[in-house]
């Protein structure tokens, strides 16, 4: 068949309408997974940043906190408590992080598919034009 | 003999010219371009005919008599022996006998219907030769016109051949260039788009430790922020194999990108050589089967001349046969002297 260059627009416009879709679902998934993970970010903050008034109070009806008590019991019970708070929102963190990457991930290879297919869409056409110009002697 | 020869072509001809072929030059055959009709010698009975040579004639009529004019008596001719030894054999002269009679004054008419005669076969003799003369005239001319209209048949072929030859050069030269501005479109969007999907990722980065509530209420009241701290510092340390194992997926994907890239340029080298030799190869098929065209037609176009021209020798030949049998006869009746270079002769030159 005859070098046909609309048919090739076509195949691209395809492509690109194709790609376009995927990435801006994939963006907006994106984007919905950074706002879930910044507002348990936030909300364990907030949970921990409640919680700190309530645990001063629950050792103080003890007599475990207070002005001028420095009690073991107290600091450990703080230790414990700060280091299941900083656990727990560095993995929210790496979570939110992993997220992102997984999301950016799918986004670079939906833009990787699309370019191998505009590069195998201009072979093909470079392709069809050289059987073109040998069939130009068959006349 | 050689009516027709070919010669090569001679120098300062073109190239193109060199490989069409030679054009046959013919060397035709040139007639006479006048064909005297020699005068007839009119019989009279004062006049004599010229003697043969060799012929031998009585001066008076003390043998054989004499005319009325009283002119030297016509000689008789010497009997033609045409090699062959007669010694012993009566005399013998056609076609007219001497009947004897003779002496006094009338005489016969013996000699006077000899000179007859022989002016008679001499005018035909002549004739005939005029004949065979124009005969190959005609030939020589329907020779030079059947050679000259090969010729310029031959010329035709050729001159097609080298036009059909010129636009299939043309449609390769289109062709490969259509094929090559393909290429080059290829190439250039290769050049300009090179893959970097995977290659614009930022690495991931390890992860940072940021101060919490915890830490900050814990230091507010005095509490040691150790344990805190090193709980940070753990689960930083797990987590931080994943950005690792990311970095890594990262660097192969990118090293996979850039071998597509290079497959894809050696794949537009690969493209570049198949096209260019399908090209050639098309060019070679076409400009083969053309010669072959051309050596068929020039073939034909021989074969057809050497049929006609065999058609018409045997015409002449046959034509030719037919007087020259005709001129035997002549010679036959004695009347004329038989010269065999003039009657076997090829050349015309009668």
């Amino acid at each position: 068949m005859a070098y046909d260059p609309s048919l090739f627009e076509a195949e691209r416009r395809g492509l690109a309408q194709q790609y376009e879709a995927q990435s801006a679902m994939n963006e907006y998934a994106r984007f919905l997974a950074q706002q879930r993970g910044t507002r348990q970010l936030g909300e364990f903050q907030e949970g921990v940043t409640k919680q700190i008034p309530r645990f001063g109070r629950t050792y103080g009806r003890r007599g475990l906190y207070g002005q001028g008590i420095n009690s073991g019991i107290f600091n450990r019970a703080v230790g414990e408590f700060g280091a299941e708070a900083a656990t727990a929102m560095q993995q929210l963190r790496q979570q939110l992080a992993e997220q992102q990457r997984e999301y950016e991930l799918s986004g670079a290879n939906y833009l990787a598919n699309y370019q191998a297919a505009l590069a195998d869409l201009e072979a093909r056409k470079a392709r069809e034009i050289g059987s073109t110009a040998a069939g130009l002697l068959s006349l | 003999m050689a009516y027709y020869t070919y010669s090569a072509p001679t120098s300062g001809t073109s190239d193109a010219q060199a490989k069409l072929g030679y054009v046959p030059t013919p060397t035709t055959y040139t007639p006479p371009t006048s064909l005297t009709v020699p005068t007839v010698p009119t019989t009279s009975t004062t006049t004599l005919v010229q003697p043969v040579s060799g012929e031998v004639r009585p001066t008076s009529a003390l043998v054989y008599g004499y005319p009325s004019t009283n002119q030297p008596m016509p000689i008789v001719a010497a009997p033609r022996t045409f090699g062959i030894d007669t010694t012993g054999l009566p005399t013998f002269y056609p076609p007219y006998t001497w009947d004897g009679s003779g002496g006094g004054g009338g005489g016969s008419t013996y000699w006077q219907d000899r000179d007859d005669a022989r002016a008679g076969a001499q005018a035909q003799l002549d004739y005939l030769n005029r004949l065979i003369r124009a005969n190959r005239a005609q030939y020589g001319s329907l020779v030079g016109n059947l050679g000259s209209a090969f010729n310029a048949s031959r010329t035709a072929a050729q001159n097609q051949y080298a036009a059909a030859l010129a636009a299939l050069q043309g449609r390769r030269t289109e062709a490969t260039t259509l094929a090559g501005q393909g290429q080059q479109a290829l190439a250039d969007y290769l050049a300009s788009n090179v893959p970097s999907a995977f290659a614009q990722l930022p690495q991931a980065t390890g992860p940072t430790l940021e101060p919490d509530v915890v830490s900050q209420y814990a230091q507010a009241i005095g509490t040691p922020t150790a344990p805190i701290g090193e709980a940070a510092v753990r689960a930083a340390t797990e987590y931080a194999g994943g950005s690792d194992a990311y970095n890594r997926l990262l660097s192969n994907l990118q090293a996979s990108e850039a071998n597509t890239q290079a497959s894809r340029l050696a794949e537009l080298e690969m493209l570049k050589n198949v096209q260019n030799a399908q090209i050639q190869q098309l060019y070679g098929g076409g400009a083969t089967t053309l010669e072959q065209q051309r050596l068929a037609a020039l073939n034909a176009l021989a074969q057809e001349q050497a049929q006609q021209r065999y058609v018409i020798d045997q015409q002449r030949i046959a034509r030719e046969q037919a007087i020259q049998q005709a001129l035997a006869q002549v010679y036959g009746t004695g009347y004329v002297p038989f010269n065999p270079a003039t009657f076997f002769s090829t050349s015309g030159a009668f």
